[in-house]
């Protein structure tokens, strides 16, 4: 367990940024569950519950959702425009987390600002385009977030997610030795639709590194199954078919190991993890077209 | 907030807190880094237990806010004005659940037991908020987060499907 010299609740932004920059041994206090592993003393523990905003979900005027870095995964799973969101893509990846009782605790801000290689949550994320806005550095994409070096993270914190308004559906799938592991490797598929138009997005995660948009993929599921339409199909009730065939699955799970070029690590080697995304990838487009069809031709 | 007026010879500056657990106020002067768990002990909460110290086991769970949370993993310091709720002010309800477990044979050794029945009481009250019952994927996400190594969860998943019915049933 670690331990605490002193203890801070700052009630503004700039309270949190000073108070933060005060000393390199201070330490944000989220959900605690990794903090409580170790066993480092730290000058003073920062909880930042009390910042405006910081644990409560609202709405812009795009109709995005704006999530508080401080709300629990338990909040945002139970809630009605996340469960909608995507077909409830995000709301099911956080079911998959360990319990509830951790999920009730631990904070969207304090995982993502993490960047852990093995997050269930960053892969859906950046296939769905979300945003972030840390409280020094702004707004930024997902993947700004993700390739920022720590330097430019250091005395920041998360203090908004932005899910963005659109149509779409989304599928999100690890594979885990037990139940509250880490994913050994996981892969999301989003079909969305903004005003931009329509599009498929893969994204993979714990290569073991940290998750990463697959472009080549998602180009050819844009090649095989027309995202519009698709989506179309989704929104008027019906459960659309994929239709593919073994060639075109077998295209698809190589261009996924090309795009993540996943890598041997704690948890598998590079050769299972290359095999086990292939089928991940199948299991998300069985999952997203209510059974998969395989035309022999 | 911080107290500074004294540092404890840890060289620790203590917090003032105030809190509720089952009702009661508190307020109490303590480590930064004391756990709601290690309070709850000291102020004779003897359901709370603490097995695994790294948020899996659920031994510890309590609610906050009316939510299941784990106690081993919280600081005093951040429960500031909450409602914390123990298995000692959920008697009734306990007992009544429990007879369910017990028809089903899933007390067994019981060292998991008072955090599976703050999970499953509080899976009950959704389940009456709502007016509807708990589907068995629901039923066994609340009980991922209460490792069990007699059951196989099976009886237990059986007790809370027949307890949901039955408290639905006469609600």
């Amino acid at each position: 367990m670690y331990t605490l010299r002193s203890f801070e609740r700052p009630t503004t932004q700039e309270e949190a940024l000073r108070v933060l920059g005060q000393g390199s041994n201070h330490v944000i206090l989220g959900g605690t569950h990794w903090l409580r592993l170790s066993t480092r003393a730290y000058d003073t523990g920062i909880d930042l519950s009390l910042l405006p905003n910081f644990t409560t979900i609202t709405k812009d005027e795009t109709s995005s959702l704006l999530v508080g870095g401080g709300v629990s995964y338990g909040q945002l799973e139970d809630h009605e425009w996340v469960t909608s969101w995507l077909a409830g893509v995000f709301s099911r990846t956080l079911k998959g987390i360990v319990s509830r009782q951790m999920r009730n605790t631990a904070t969207i801000g304090g995982s993502l600002y993490s960047r852990f290689a093995f997050s269930d949550t960053l892969p859906v994320l950046l296939a769905a385009d979300a945003e972030v806005q840390l409280a020094r550095a702004g707004w930024m994409k997902i993947d700004e977030l993700l390739s920022a070096s720590p330097k430019d993270l250091k005395g920041d914190f998360l203090y908004t997610l932005k899910l963005p308004a659109c149509e779409g559906v989304g599928s999100y799938q690890a594979i885990r030795i037990t139940a509250q592991d880490f994913p050994m490797v996981n892969v999301a598929v989003v079909a969305k639709r903004t005003d931009k138009g329509s599009s498929w997005s893969v994204t993979s995660g714990a290569r073991p590194g940290v998750a990463c948009r697959c472009q080549r993929t998602s180009a050819l599921l844009d090649e095989l199954i027309p995202c519009d339409a698709f989506i179309d199909q989704h929104l008027s009730g019906k459960t659309p078919e994929i239709v593919l065939t073994p060639d075109n699955m077998k295209a698809l799970a190589e261009a996924l190991a090309q795009d993540a070029e996943y890598k041997s690590g704690g948890h598998a080697s590079a050769a299972y993890r290359n095999q086990a995304a292939g089928s991940l990838l199948k299991k998300a487009l069985n999952e997203l077209g209510g059974g998969l069809v395989f035309n022999a031709r | 907030m911080p107290d500074n007026s004294t540092v404890t010879s840890a060289g620790q500056v203590p917090v003032f807190v105030q809190f509720f657990i089952n009702n009661r106020p508190y307020a109490v002067s303590v480590a930064p880094d004391m756990t709601l768990f290690e309070l709850l002990r000291d102020q004779g909460f003897s359901s709370v237990k603490c097995g695994c110290e790294s948020s899996n086991c659920g031994l510890c769970t309590v609610w906050l806010e009316g939510m299941p949370v784990l106690s081993c993993s919280i600081l005093v310091a951040q429960i500031h004005g909450k409602h914390v709720t123990t298995l000692e002010s959920l008697q009734q309800e306990a007992l009544r659940f429990g007879e369910f477990l017990a028809d089903e044979g899933g007390d067994q050794c019981g060292f998991c037991v008072p955090g599976m029945v703050m999970n499953a009481l509080w899976l009950a009250r959704t389940c009456k908020d709502r007016g509807f019952t708990a589907s068995d994927d629901e039923i066994r996400d609340a009980l991922l987060g209460n490792l069990c190594r007699c059951s196989g969860y099976q009886v237990h998943t059986r007790a809370i499907r027949r307890y949901l019915d039955d408290i639905l049933a006469t609600a």
